[in-house]
């Protein structure tokens, strides 16, 4: 191959994670194969979403407005806070309909060796948040990893001279278990069995 | 070494009803794909001793190295990930193995695939996992080989290893928490670096470091302890006999005190500790800097001045008692790997250890160049010619 439009349309699709470049040629192939019925209608959904994508302002979940449809919804409980690492996580926990209250997402977790800091995540503003008086409670749904409870212990000192009770997941997500991997019912016993910290 | 043996259950050794108490580690069969000399290798064993024959360069510490990777870490060579794949084939190898545990039949398997750089992957039964939290419940190995002559003559460190591999098959746990630990320390010993260093962070990360700290004190000590009195009741009276003390201060003040005292002067040192810490780069005090101190018992000697022999010998009765003490306190026998040891001992050690070998539960992997120095247990081992990237049974 020595087209470089297509060369480069292959070398950033497997860019994409779970796709190497084998996957990435056909990828690019089927596209190519249909231009008009998957091509365009693929490139447009992509310009506009690019366009009109942005960060929750309170929660830092990805949605179309700048505040979120989860932030947005009137039906939700405000008391309740749950804070993630990943947006990824997040959607985890909506697709299972286990929480019907807020959340935050950190956007990672500290790591010195990776150079991230309280800075880098969104503690500051959930600090902030769990000032409000309508929060009654924070779960602190970090990933059960070294760096996911280090950063769960952080938040938990920041968090102590506030009334908001604080409480964690526990059983149900395995040692070294991620969020975005787990069934909704393990999901719903972690929630459940979510314990003081 | 037919494929259709390759996951059926063997009997070997478990007609008698006593048996079933104990759980059998037990490898039933093994493929190696691209690892090391072996580009593509299988083979089943019936769970009774294994003899690997061959000359020098042959193959054989290849294969128990590839059994030493069904635990966490970097295998019996100690080698870097990237000394594994076949020099000759692509980047990717994987060593596959049927395993009995917990009276079950699973898969691991663990390699790398193409393009990755560091670390393996672990599967059981095809899935992705820990390697570091799950293989240390499902199955144990200890192993001798001829570079472990040095042990007592080495660095604290590779004492250190030697310690936490025997404690791997007593608390299942020991291996992640030895991990938590260091990735810990890492991360405080990074933050240390930094000249804006955040304190509740640093708090955090000392507190947590004392608890998993604490936790690794606590199972050398039971291990030690455990160790000591099984070598003190003369078991294998051939071997000479090793005392073991663990030279380090959490250990030492864990033996007397309440761990949570312990725990919180632990914390404090290192609170105590940051300046210091920070101007050298590391971590100066804590479990990672303790040593496995072995003396042999009726001389009271440390064990770097005994003789070679001695020395080799203290080391097999170490092991050896290591693999009762686990049969005792658990239940189970880690799968033993003896690479050249057969060949260096004399006559009345040698087969002191052949009748421990055919009377144990536990499944031994031995290697030697000639054959006549295993013609004692020609009757109960299984015996392979190794060389040009193969195994074959043979029969002597
Ligand atoms: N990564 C590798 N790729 C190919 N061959 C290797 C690799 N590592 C070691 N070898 C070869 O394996 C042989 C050593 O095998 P080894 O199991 O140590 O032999 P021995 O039978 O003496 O124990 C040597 O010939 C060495 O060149
Ligand atoms: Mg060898
Ligand atoms: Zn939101």
């Amino acid at each position: 191959m020595n087209n470089s439009e297509i060369d480069n349309l292959i070398s950033l699709l497997s860019r994409l994670p779970g796709i190497g470049p084998r996957s990435a040629r056909r990828m690019a192939l089927n596209l190519l194969k249909k231009p008009e019925s998957l091509m365009k209608p693929l490139a447009e959904s992509l310009i506009t979403t690019a366009n009109s994508i942005v960060n929750c302002k309170i929660c830092g979940n990805l949605d179309t407005s700048e505040i979120c449809s989860v932030c947005n919804d009137k039906r939700r409980d405000v008391s309740i806070i749950v804070v993630i690492e990943e947006i990824a996580d997040l959607w985890a926990l909506e697709r299972a309909s286990v929480h019907n209250g807020m959340y935050h997402v950190l956007g990672g977790t500290l790591s010195a060796i990776d150079g991230v800091g309280p800075e880098d995540l969104g503690i500051n503003s959930l600090v902030e948040r769990a000032q409000g008086s309508e929060v009654h409670e924070i779960i602190l749904a970090m990933n059960a990893t070294i760096d996911g409870q280090t950063t769960a212990y952080y938040i938990t000192d920041q968090l102590k001279d506030f009334s908001v009770k604080v409480s964690r997941l526990a059983h149900g997500v395995p040692v070294g278990g991620e969020l975005d991997y787990m069934d909704d019912g393990t999901l719903q016993t972690a929630l459940k069995s979510r314990q003081p910290f | 070494m037919s494929i259709d043996g390759f996951f059926s259950v063997n009997q070997h050794n478990t007609n008698n009803l006593e048996d079933f108490k104990y759980d059998f580690n037990r490898v039933n069969s093994l493929k190696l794909k691209n690892f090391r000399s072996y580009k593509d290798l299988k083979c089943s064993f019936n769970g009774g001793p294994v003899v690997l024959l061959g000359p020098n360069g042959s193959g054989k510490t290849n294969i128990l190295e590839a059994l030493s990777l069904l635990s966490p870490g970097k295998g019996l060579r100690g080698a870097s990930f990237d000394q594994f794949r076949n020099f000759k084939g692509p980047s990717e190898w994987g060593v596959i193995a049927e395993v009995a545990s917990h009276n079950q039949i699973i898969k691991i398997s663990t390699g790398v695939s193409a393009g990755r750089l560091r670390g393996r992957d672990v599967k059981v039964n095809d899935k992705k996992v820990s390697g570091y939290s799950s293989l240390p419940s499902l199955i144990s190995l200890s192993w001798v080989t001829p570079s472990m002559d040095q042990i007592f003559m080495e660095s604290p460190s590779s004492r250190r290893k030697f310690l936490d591999r025997m404690c791997s098959s007593f608390n299942d746990n020991h291996i992640s928490s030895i991990k938590n630990y260091e990735k810990l320390m890492r991360e405080r010993n990074r933050l240390l670096q930094d000249s804006f260093s955040d304190k509740t962070w640093l708090d955090t990360l000392e507190t947590r470091m004392a608890s998993e700290g604490i936790l690794i004190g606590l199972t050398r000590i039971e291990l030690v302890k455990s160790l000591n009195d099984i070598l003190g009741k003369d078991q294998n009276p051939v071997w000479p006999k090793a005392f073991l003390k663990i030279e380090g201060d959490v250990e030492e003040e864990l033996i007397s005190n309440n761990s949570d005292e312990v725990k919180e002067n632990y914390s404090k040192t290192l609170f105590d500790n940051r300046r210091k810490d920070s101007l050298s780069g590391r971590t100066l005090e804590g479990v990672h800097r303790s040593d496995l101190l072995v003396s042999e018992r009726n001389k009271g000697v440390y064990a770097n001045q005994c003789s070679t022999g001695e020395q080799k010998g203290l080391l097999l009765g170490l092991i050896l008692s290591h693999l009762d003490l686990i049969a005792e306190s658990s239940n189970r026998y880690p799968i033993l790997l003896l690479d050249e040891v057969i060949a260096h001992l004399d006559q009345v050690r040698r087969s002191s250890l052949f009748d421990q070998i055919v009377r144990t539960k536990a499944q031994v992997f031995m290697t030697g160049t000639d054959v006549n120095s295993f013609s004692p247990i020609k009757g109960s081992a299984e015996f392979f010619s190794v060389g040009m990237g193969l195994l074959k049974e043979f029969q002597i």
